[in-house]
């Protein structure tokens, strides 16, 4: 009977490397990607509210059709991909709302 | 005459927003697309508020806000930012810039901002009244022109006027933060809170010290009140 073992070292190095630039290019692109999209947005603002000028119910239909898909899909996309690479990252502080309701904390203090 | 703004952000599309948000409102409009363009801008024309970018490649936001205190520009600026983190905003505060814009911006929030700015360096040379509303504006006044000495005092003619005001604990709270003193800013946030628990803007600067605390960092701009 033979007995005996193995170990194998692998170096994970360049991986975990590879991992945190696939991190950190997440977290560039969506930032760069929110800027221009962001400048649509306000765009978009400015000819909804017709102050520059009247527009018609053709082209105002259009407008809120983009305006829609904008803000149900590309943004939340890109919120989406600034999450995780804020999980990814460690900084997780977006996770849940803090409300302070310090009356109520002293009340408790008291009791 | 109508009041001239000057904008500073080196993306295109982010002045001509601005342009057109603040032209329909009827403002007058002048554009640079670097910190060096705006200080020139600043010694050419006779410039009512200034509205910097935070983050543009050379002089950015702050550093030209720094420039125009140490050439003694006494513009009122304001800064727009993607996400606002607190040493950034501590800093834009002592150069005397305390009204933030968050992107995504919305022409009515630029609009609004922009007129209470206005409307607070308006009437700087009239006697001040000796109102709650008055010892508040000028407070919010004296912290643009780095008069900090001054703000408090007129923090506490507003607190004796209105001791339960929320309002005036929340800017005391900035005035703190301005000043670094950041156990006498939750202090008074806090008791901004404990008279009115809904206050948003005192909710809104808590979190964000909670945050930069706990994790430090933090996406809440800060929030002066009142608008």
């Amino acid at each position: 009977v033979l007995f005996g073992a193995a170990l194998v070292f692998q170096d994970v190095t360049r991986f975990r490397l590879m991992d945190e630039v696939k991190t950190n290019h997440v977290s560039t692109v969506s930032h760069e990607l929110r800027i221009p999209v962001s400048s649509i947005r306000m765009g978009l603002h400015l000819l909804l509210e017709e102050r520059i000028g009247a527009l018609n119910p053709k082209q105002l239909e259009l407008l809120l059709a983009a305006r829609r898909r904008l803000r149900e899909r590309l943004l939340r996309m890109i919120n989406d991909l600034l999450d995780l690479a804020r999980l990814e990252s460690g900084q997780t502080r977006r996770q849940f709302e803090f409300y302070f309701d310090l009356p109520a904390v002293n009340k408790g203090a008291k009791a | 005459m109508s009041d001239r703004i000057l904008i500073v952000d080196d993306e295109r599309n982010v002045r001509l927003n601005l342009r057109t948000a603040l032209e329909t409102e009827g403002y007058e409009v002048v554009e640079a697309s670097s910190g060096q363009e705006g200080l020139r801008s600043l010694a050419e024309h006779l410039i009512a508020l200034a509205i910097l970018d935070i983050r543009m490649p050379g002089m950015d936001g702050l550093k030209l806000l720094a420039k125009m205190r140490e050439n003694e520009i006494r513009v009122p600026a304001m800064i727009v930012t993607a996400h606002s983190d607190v040493p950034n905003a501590v800093k834009a505060m002592k150069l005397g810039a305390i009204d933030f814009l968050q992107k995504p911006l919305r022409p009515d929030n630029l609009r609004s901002i922009v007129a209470e700015i206005l409307k607070r360096h308006g009437g700087q040379n009239e006697l001040p009244s000796e109102t709650f509303s008055a010892h508040i504006d000028a407070a919010k006044r004296c912290l643009n022109l780095r008069a900090f000495g001054k703000a408090r005092l007129h923090l506490a003619k507003a607190l004796e006027l209105n001791a339960k005001s929320a309002e005036a604990f929340n800017l005391a709270g900035v005035l703190a933060e301005v000043l670094e003193d950041y156990d006498k800013a939750k202090k008074y946030y806090g008791q901004a809170i404990k008279l009115n628990k809904n206050y948003e803007p005192a909710q809104q600067n808590m979190r964000r010290l909670f945050e930069v605390d706990h994790f430090g960092s933090s996406e809440e701009p800060v929030n002066l009140g009142g608008k």
